[in-house]
């Protein structure tokens, strides 16, 4: 399950790349909905979770997710409020969210970052099993 | 003295122009005062232009490039147009998509102001919207209806002459924005108020 949300999000993070290749382009931008890659590439995640089975190192993710942030901060010249506003605004607009206000988008944004990164962390079933042994003795016999 | 009195005078006239024209509702989203020869119309903040440029001021929030400005009107792009012609404007109808790089419109000029409830005053067009190259905008009504209508893509007031938009600025041809990068324009954060905010446009004939 971890390896099919990691590719999900995986997918969700090159949309973002992809977009602000995209947004370079004002001729483009001024034409089409440019944050339909968004979906596109989620929607490429989800494909791609139902037939790759390699194990996707977290490493490559955590790399592409700062670039990803990098990048932003580069194209908006380090303007903190800008991404709280452009994120949010892509998200809405790629996924014909019209009804979310910015905050609402925010806060969608931020739980998949949290949950995604949550995910990431080497966690085994055993190493937590271990914790809770430790924690309560009594559960280890 | 006499220059406090008339700046007073004048921020109390935009003030009660302002407040005259609040009545505006989604579903009567544009107002007409033949005798001012002014048109008003409701339109929301478009947050994304803060911080990317675009070549549009204003599109009908249902047309089709209704995400791509800095307002999103809620005025229908002919009855704008019709709105425009009840005052007495003449639309110059000299832009074709033939000549659009070479041509600038021509037409009725508007001064134009944007304000929206809490603000200080109505704030003019060159307040509102950063030009790159800091030159004045000139907004003229260009007509274009029976294109307008043909493309559907919903333009109100474009920041560059336009063959589609109803009004737009006869500072620059068409292209300048998109195609030679000679301007970029971009709404001013530090002025308008936050994305979604209902604003309220107005246009008096010069």
């Amino acid at each position: 399950m971890r390896q099919k949300l990691t590719l999900i999000y995986l997918g969700v993070i090159t949309g973002f790349l992809v977009l602000l290749i995209l947004n370079a382009s004002v001729w483009l931008e001024m034409r089409i909905n440019t944050a339909l890659v968004l979906p596109l590439f989620t929607f490429a995640g989800v494909a791609a979770s139902f037939w790759y089975v390699k194990r996707i190192h977290p490493g490559i993710v955590i790399a592409l997710q700062g670039s990803l942030f990098l990048f932003l901060l580069l194209k908006f010249h380090f303007e903190i409020e800008a991404l709280t506003i452009m994120p949010a605004i892509w998200l809405r607009e790629g996924f014909l969210l019209n009804f979310l206000e910015i905050h609402e988008a925010n806060a969608v944004i931020t739980s998949t970052v949290l949950f995604a990164n949550l995910m990431l962390l080497p966690f085994k079933h055993n190493n937590l099993e271990r914790i809770a042994i430790a924690t309560n003795p009594e559960r280890g016999r | 003295m006499k220059n406090l009195i008339y700046t007073t005078l004048l921020v109390l006239l935009m003030a009660i122009n302002s407040f005259a024209a609040i009545n505006l509702t989604e579903d009567t989203p544009v107002s007409v005062d033949k005798d001012k020869k002014t048109v008003s119309f409701l339109a929301e903040v478009n947050g994304k232009y803060f911080y990317q440029p675009t070549r549009h001021f204003a599109i009908y929030k249902d047309g089709k490039f209704g995400d791509k400005s800095v307002f999103r009107g809620l005025v229908q792009q002919l009855d704008f147009h019709d709105a425009l012609v009840q005052i007495g404007a003449v639309a110059g109808n000299n832009m074709t998509l033939e000549n659009k790089e070479t041509t600038t419109v021509q037409g009725q000029p508007f001064s134009v102001t944007v304000t929206w409830d809490g603000a200080d005053r109505a704030y003019s067009i060159d307040e509102v919207i950063n030009d790159s190259n800091q030159k004045p905008i000139v907004m003229k009504f260009g007509g274009n209806s029976a294109v307008s209508k043909k493309l559907g893509t919903g333009c109100l007031l474009c920041l560059d002459s336009c063959p589609v938009g109803i009004v737009s600025n006869s500072t620059y041809t068409y292209g300048a924005v998109e195609k030679r990068g000679e301007v970029t324009f971009m709404g001013n954060r530090n002025i308008l108020p936050k994305d979604g905010t209902r604003v309220i446009i107005t246009l008096t004939a010069l």
